[in-house]
């Protein structure tokens, strides 16, 4: 007999757990928040929807890190942070961020987990993409999280995988909340069975937004956000939620990671063997800004100059040897595998990816000790907004974000919890939230499935040329479809507990979508990584801010918030006059790089 | 993922041993465990997304993955069926900037 994969009846049970710490995610913002916070308490409750160590971005991401060492002069680290990213950043958070990932990469590289070294023995360093002082690391990140999750196991946490969690618990039952979170609802998905763990403090770590399909990390979406969105917790710069990646090789393989290659000598050229990131960007090229290099990408397109290929002819050795070394954490690389001509005669057609793909632009605001707006509730990782950096973030930086986030929402919960009472769910909320979360089992499974929702889902996103400029009417109609898809999902029935995941995934990207379309039509104005066709101008009165998003019970609520950087040391210049984005102005055809510095 | 799609993961009951390993290994639940013959299935293929976490798990190399990402849901700006047009011909350009 096959293990039942279809059952359902699990899901009439109910265990629950009593935690003084929970945290919901399993990447490195959950895994370094869990280790940290079984060494200040007790009763550390991770939940994660796969299988810690093998899930999320972090496991099968390119394997780049920032790597401060104590030799460095972080203070310039923190100008170039503070300045590339327009200074519409926490500067203390900036701060915080290196020096604690500086001790991350001690640790790491304490515990022995593979990172790339020179002759000497001594950590191979290069400029992180879109930065030049600001230096990173070639690392195993899938050997990083099997060591971090013995590490959290030796420390007395309790994982338990394969649980997809679906709801946070309010202290009033009410969403939005009035009062506090205190833990979180979710099920096993195999058994069916339900878990509730009430919890002092509770920790959002469930990484980035994204479609499915899009990233190899199809489990990866957005379900911590949009949880806590209903909650009542404030999230902020959504629509900052649109990016990408180059990844893709001939139009059907994964390159691995762009940063490295570009790191180590990699180039792009348009059809006509030409490097044109020189118009751009005469001194960085293609370690630009990513927003402006993939944007760079769209005009070659628009303009009749594609394929835009990657070319490795003068990567250096170094490239070649980590590839089959350090790299191949999800298994050997395409570029060493004989099935495409020989990337280091011949350059291969490459493209990038443009949709929702947050990597910490947006997310729920927290402070410096990870808390977010609502009693009880923090955050870690890109499920957080790194305010420690602003509109531009370098190569490496939101897996070090996730490791110290972690390290510091872990340590600033557990000091939380050990000074509370018990966490306890009012009466009646488990049942409610069982009852409603079996409910797509109850119904029988009709032409909408979950999986046909995940197809409608992507149309919303399509070539980066075609999906990179917004206006507001393509928006309103993006939205519109957000509220169909979601109204699909809210009436569809699931086969079984794995759909059921698939069809709860579909109705959180749908929501998430929605916020992000919206959170765009409310931003009048272009800027950095955000691209408006219908408003391409950077509008600093209006704009420098961060944009807040809140659920109230009338509905979603805007805000603006002053970036206080007159607290901070390093001041920006005078504001400048409205001026064209750089997105605006590459798609112009207008732009001139000693603008855009 | 999509029933229309070719599945980018097999697995080959032949070598497989039962570990169990690629329960674990998989982030969107492919696999499952017959317990009458003792070995791993594929409980649910199509919802491969090609990560390769899997294959180098196995001991015994009883999974394989293909590289070619077999996805209907990204959107290529090319036409990945036109193999002149993915490579360069790096001669012909030398030729150009000489001719």
């Amino acid at each position: 007999m096959r293990r039942d994969r279809k059952q359902t009846a699990g899901m009439m049970r109910l265990e629950q757990i009593v935690a003084n710490v929970l945290i919901i995610g399993g990447g490195f913002g959950g895994i370094w928040a869990a280790l940290r916070a079984a060494e200040l308490t007790d009763k550390v409750v991770l939940l994660e929807k796969a299988y810690v160590s093998r899930s999320g971005a972090s496991t099968i991401s390119g394997g780049v890190t920032t790597c401060p060492l104590d030799s460095d002069d972080l203070s310039k680290w923190v100008a170039e942070f503070v300045t590339r990213g327009g200074y519409m950043c926490d500067q203390d958070w900036t701060w915080q961020l290196i020096e604690g990932q500086r001790e991350r990469v001690k640790q790491l590289s304490d515990w022995g987990v593979p990172i790339s070294r020179n002759e000497r023995g001594e950590i191979r360093r290069f400029s992180s993409r879109g930065m030049i002082d600001v230096r990173c690391m070639q690392y195993s990140p899938k050997a990083a999280m099997e060591e971090l999750r013995r590490q959290a196991i030796a420390r007395g946490v309790r994982i338990v995988d394969r649980v997809c969690v679906t709801d946070l618990l309010t202290s009033d039952g009410h969403y939005p909340t009035k009062g506090a979170i205190c833990g979180a609802f979710g099920f096993d998905t195999r058994s069916g069975e339900c878990i509730a763990v009430s919890a002092k403090q509770t920790i959002i770590a469930t990484g980035a937004m994204s479609m499915k399909g899009q990233h190899q990390i199809d489990n990866v979406v957005c379900d911590g956000v949009v949880m806590a969105y209903r909650a009542g917790a404030r999230l902020v710069d959504l629509e900052f939620s649109f990016g990408g990646t180059f990844s893709l090789l001939m139009g059907k393989y994964t390159l691995g990671s762009y940063n490295v290659a570009i790191a180590h000598g990699a180039q792009l050229i348009n059809a006509k063997g030409e490097r044109f990131m020189a118009k751009y960007d005469p001194v960085r090229y293609e370690r630009s800004e990513l927003a402006r290099v993939v944007a760079a990408f769209a005009k070659e397109m628009i303009d009749g100059r594609g394929p835009v290929y990657v070319d490795f002819r003068n990567c250096d050795d170094s490239y070649w040897t980590d590839l089959s070394v350090v790299q191949p954490s999800r298994g050997p690389s395409v570029l060493v595998s004989g099935l495409v001509p020989d990337p280091k005669t011949s350059p291969l057609a490459i493209e990038p990816t443009w949709g929702l793909w947050n990597g910490g632009r947006s997310g729920l605001m927290i402070d410096l000790k990870c808390r977010a707006s609502l009693p009880g509730l923090m955050a870690a990782g890109v499920a957080a907004k790194i305010t420690a950096t602003g509109t531009h973030a370098s190569a490496g930086v939101p897996t070090a974000f996730a490791m110290t986030s972690g390290y510091c929402a872990g340590e600033a919960a557990a000091e939380l919890a050990n000074d509370m009472a018990e966490a306890r769910p009012p009466n009646g909320l488990l049942d409610m939230l069982a009852e409603r979360t079996r409910a797509p089992l109850h119904r029988p499974v009709g032409r909408v499935t979950a999986d046909r929702l995940h197809d409608e889902l992507v149309l919303l996103e399509s070539s980066v040329v075609e999906t990179m400029p917004l206006d507001a009417a393509k928006l309103a109609r993006m939205v519109a479809r957000t509220q169909e898809v979601t109204a699909e999902a809210g009436a569809a029935g699931a086969a079984d507990v794995h759909d059921l995941v698939k069809l709860i995934e579909a109705r959180n990207i749908a929501e998430c979508a929605r916020l992000v379309y919206q959170s765009a039509l409310d931003r009048t104005e272009s800027r950095e990584q955000f691209y408006r066709a219908d408003f391409p101008e950077t509008d600093d009165d209006e704009w420098f801010c961060w944009h807040g998003l809140t659920r109230t019970e009338q509905g979603p609520s805007f805000d603006r918030q002053p970036i206080p950087f007159e607290k901070f040391p390093l001041q920006p210049p005078a504001m400048r006059p409205k001026h064209l984005s750089p997105i605006a102005a590459i798609m112009s055809g207008s732009y001139d790089p000693k603008h855009y510095e | 993922m999509n029933s229309y799609v070719a599945e980018a993961v097999t697995l080959d009951a032949e070598r497989c041993s039962g570990c169990c390993r690629c329960l674990d290994s998989c982030p969107t639940d492919v696999f499952g465990f017959d317990t009458k013959s003792r070995k791993a299935y594929l409980a649910y293929p199509a919802d491969c997304s090609s990560c390769f976490l899997c294959a180098p798990d196995c001991p015994t190399g009883a999974i394989t993955l293909d590289y070619a990402i077999n996805n209907p849901r990204k959107h290529s700006a090319y036409d990945s069926t036109d193999p002149e047009l993915l490579t360069l011909d790096v001669s012909q350009l030398a030729a150009k900037a000489h001719g």
